[in-house]
């Protein structure tokens, strides 16, 4: 550690890192000049961004288990400094949160697909073993076990289906990670779990004809985040959200806070006076949404 | 992460271009989305064109007022700082009301000091229903004609009934 330089050629070398995109070393040094100067906002600014676009960086390389944790840390500091860029930072913890769903989703469709391949060739062995020990004269009797392996494949298909399903709103998002395209119309489950076979890491793509279907028949398909999730503001999802003490009513952060800045202190919904100080973290309610996401992702896109 | 993944994620991030939406436009979206899926009674409203931030609406006059007959347009223009600032929302139809004037302008709590950024253009709307059943003659934009609503009552609703015929059927 070079500790004779000064604070802000910590931070002039850390700018430099940060220009090559090494966000690590540019950290350290962020963090070096902070403890220098501990009163320089700049410098707790440009740390928050490094973190910003580290997480940025490995959602992008599909990791998004550590693009959250770097962008909770930069959602952090960034919240301290009342930097500008927290609302962007709130926009891709909502994509962060939506590409750990999509892994989730899709690791579910693959287990799926290796029980239905495992339980399907038992099927077609145990028929096929028992028309072997018939001989071969009785040739209706052999009839009859082909359309029982039928009966059962069709069994074990309906079964599945009814098991736990990957959601159908990850479909799409999962083909559209792929950038597949498939031409089939209406593929059955069998040919679903029969094109996961061959690439066991991509998932099976969902049918283009699919896609139709969801436009046309939206109705079934329309889906709604609960009000009680939704911020009252922006009407979408919380992340961060503050219950207002003089009302109860709680609101996503960054939004209250740019409410605020217009110089408007008040509650929106409840129409009394409210400020900064009267403000404090719903926990149980970013819970909740947490939750909420972890099993809805499409929900950010809601 | 080491820095030769961090710039290929980098060049990563430049090829995958996010043209995401100003949270203003994404409010006003889901504003129309919820209009029609549930518009309120009596109104409609909608982008003129193109332009999110333009929107054009049609109030029916309210039955049992005298604009009962009457059809009104309004503009509705959403300032950049949607929702934190209010829309601005004036009649493009003429109508005899004190509240509302002969350039269209509305005299209306809510679309000044009392904005709030949890109101909706659905609420607006509603509200400006009401102000059409029940005039605020006590903060009137248009002086002579609260007069004649406080005092004159019959003559008032027969020239606003006729504004309506002449100018909004």
């Amino acid at each position: 550690m070079t500790s004779n330089l000064t604070a802000d050629q910590h931070k002039l070398k850390g700018n430099e890192h940060f220009k090559r995109h090494d966000y690590d070393n540019a950290i350290q040094e962020y963090s070096t000049a902070i403890v220098k100067n501990p009163k320089m906002a700049v410098y707790y600014c440009n740390r928050a961004n490094c973190f910003l676009k580290m997480g940025k960086a490995q959602l992008e390389l599909g990791q998004p288990s550590e693009a959250y944790a770097s962008l909770k840390r930069s959602y952090d500091f960034a919240l301290e400094q009342r930097s500008s860029f927290t609302k962007e930072i709130v926009l891709i913890i909502g994509e962060v949160k939506k590409q750990k769903w999509i892994e989730q989703e899709r690791s579910k469709l693959s287990e799926l697909s290796e029980t239905y391949h495992y339980l399907s060739d038992l099927i077609k062995q145990d028929i096929q073993h028992r028309t072997y020990a018939l001989g071969k004269d009785s040739k209706e009797m052999a009839a009859d076990l082909r359309s029982e392996k039928d009966r059962r494949l069709r069994q074990l298909e309906t079964l599945l289906q009814r098991a736990e399903t990957p959601d159908e709103y990850a479909k799409p998002y999962i083909q559209h990670k792929e950038q597949q395209q498939q031409q089939q119309q209406q593929p059955s489950w069998s040919q679903y779990f029969t094109s996961s076979k061959k690439s066991p890491q991509q998932p099976p793509n969902p049918k283009q004809g699919q896609q139709q279907q969801q436009t046309t028949a939206s109705p079934f398909y329309i889906r709604e985040v609960p009000d009680y999730y939704l911020d009252k503001i922006t009407f979408e999802i919380m992340h961060d959200p503050v219950i207002s003490t003089k009302s109860g009513i709680s609101y996503e952060r960054n939004t209250l806070l740019e409410h605020f800045s217009y110089g408007r202190l008040f509650d929106p919904v409840a129409q009394v006076p409210l400020t900064e100080k009267d403000i404090i973290p719903n926990r149980a309610l970013k819970e909740a949404c947490d939750d909420f996401l972890s099993k809805n992702g499409w929900a950010v896109d809601y | 992460m080491s820095s030769s993944t961090a710039r290929a994620a980098n060049t990563a991030l430049k090829k995958s271009s996010t043209s995401s939406l100003s949270s203003s436009a994404k409010r006003i979206q889901k504003e129309l989305a919820e209009i029609n899926l549930d518009p309120p009674c009596n109104c409609s409203a909608g982008p003129k064109g193109d332009n999110l931030y333009e929107w054009v609406s049609t109030i029916m006059g309210p039955s049992g007022s005298p604009y009962a007959s009457g059809v009104y347009f309004l503009d509705i223009h959403f300032p950049k700082e949607y929702p934190f600032k209010p829309p601005k929302i004036v009649f493009r139809t003429r109508i005899y009301h004190c509240n509302i004037n002969n350039q269209g302008q509305i005299c209306l709590d809510i679309l000044k000091d009392n904005w709030s950024p949890a109101l909706t253009i659905s609420k607006v709307l509603l509200s400006i229903c009401s102000l059409l059943t029940d005039a605020n003659p006590h903060d009137p934009l248009v002086a002579s004609i609260a007069h004649q609503y406080l005092n004159d009552r019959e003559e008032h609703d027969r020239i606003a009934k006729d504004w309506a015929k002449r100018y909004a059927s």
